[in-house]
């Protein structure tokens, strides 16, 4: 996807589309973000990298400022735009969200349960946004399954990349931002390593990065796409532009 | 006659195509492209543009520092801001600093037009 399958029509490589695409939908989530919250972020240019078989998911991305206990928001959408979105954040992280939610008690403990809520709240809007964003600059409809949380020791233990596809929500399309599930308890202990996508293509993981203004923190929204929608992507923009 | 000079600055080079099709299609301008900060810069004091379209969020130098400096050389060329960072503290910022105006990405045709007409009209 990123060299191999480059050449659009416009001769542009798809990376380089999904990277603007990418940059645009973040830019709008960061600004729903800024309205709800009243905390902004600085944005950084997203990255864009092609996962093939035999890659680990972990390994094609790089998280230089993480360094302790993960916490991820996991969340799979479908549609013409299928894939995962990840969101990676330290504990830290969670706190300065949590405060911004007005949370009294979120100084004392990074396992408070209100945390989650938070960080699953903050979590599905920015997907919402980014993944919509990507949806009308594609002219696609997408659905998302409910957010999930989890904390790990590092990131291979927080990562599950699709296997064989993403499987729609069974009984009925859950409409976006459809309610946030309650967090579940307990830290996960890390997986071995990650399984690599099963699919023909591979996939493609779009990572970017926003530091939050009130306090030096990195999230990191991470899209993992088959690559057939990354190229669904990349044509409906060039046939945009 | 001179044509009107139209710097469009941004990492993408899919974003610089999109904005060189779009002030392309509104008439003969001298298109120039720059993919960094440094490059603008230098280009800027080169070719002294009717308009500049500036994209924010660059590696290295990004388009806040670009405008400061373009700003120190010519505190009153057209730079107009087009920008994916749709969050007011940026809006805001970059009109403090001399912006002519800000366009979320991505910029429409008309949108385009009218900063052309607006500027290149003006100013030439």
């Amino acid at each position: 996807v990123t060299s191999a399958r480059a050449g659009t029509e416009t001769g542009i490589p798809v990376a380089v589309v999904l990277q603007e695409a990418m940059n645009i939908a973040v830019g709008k989530a960061a600004r729903e973000i800024e309205d709800i919250f009243r905390f902004s972020m600085q944005l950084h240019v997203p990255t864009v990298d092609d996962v093939g078989s035999g890659r680990h998911f972990a390994d094609s991305t790089a998280f230089p400022s993480m360094s302790e206990t993960i916490c991820t928001i996991e969340q799979e959408f479908y549609g013409q735009i299928e894939g995962l979105a990840y969101l990676f954040c330290e504990p830290d992280a969670l706190l300065q969200i949590s405060s911004a939610f007005g949370h009294p008690a979120a100084e004392e403990s990074h396992h408070d349960p209100l945390l989650e809520y938070a960080a699953l709240e903050v979590g599905s809007i920015l997907t919402g946004s980014c993944i919509g964003s990507l949806a009308e600059l594609s002219g696609a409809v997408v659905s998302f399954s409910v957010p999930r949380f989890r904390r790990s020791a590092h990131i291979a233990g927080s990562v599950e990349p699709p296997r064989g596809g993403v499987e729609p929500p069974r009984g009925g399309v859950e409409p976006p931002r459809g309610g946030v599930e309650p967090p579940r308890g307990g830290v996960e202990p890390p997986r071995g390593g990650v399984e690599p996508p099963r699919g023909d293509d591979g996939c493609v993981v779009i990572t970017s990065t926003m530091r939050l203004d009130l306090h030096p923190v990195d999230l990191y929204l991470v899209l993992v796409l088959p690559a057939k929608v990354g190229e669904y992507i990349s044509t409906a923009l060039c046939w945009y532009a | 006659v001179n044509k009107p000079i139209v710097l469009i600055v941004d990492d993408s080079p899919f974003a610089r195509s999109m904005v060189r099709k779009m002030v392309a299609h509104h008439g003969p301008y001298e298109i120039h492209e720059a993919a960094d900060g440094e490059t603008a810069i230098e280009m800027h004091r080169e070719l002294n543009p009717e308009l500049t379209l500036l994209d924010l969020n660059m590696p290295g130098m990004n388009g806040t520092e670009v405008l400061e400096r373009i700003r120190e050389h010519s505190p009153c060329a057209p730079v107009v801001v087009i920008t994916a960072d749709r969050q007011q503290k940026t809006i805001d910022r970059v009109l403090t600093l001399g912006a002519y105006a800000v366009v979320s990405k991505p910029p429409t045709r008309k949108q385009i037009e009218a900063l052309l007409c607006a500027t290149c009209e003006v100013f030439a």
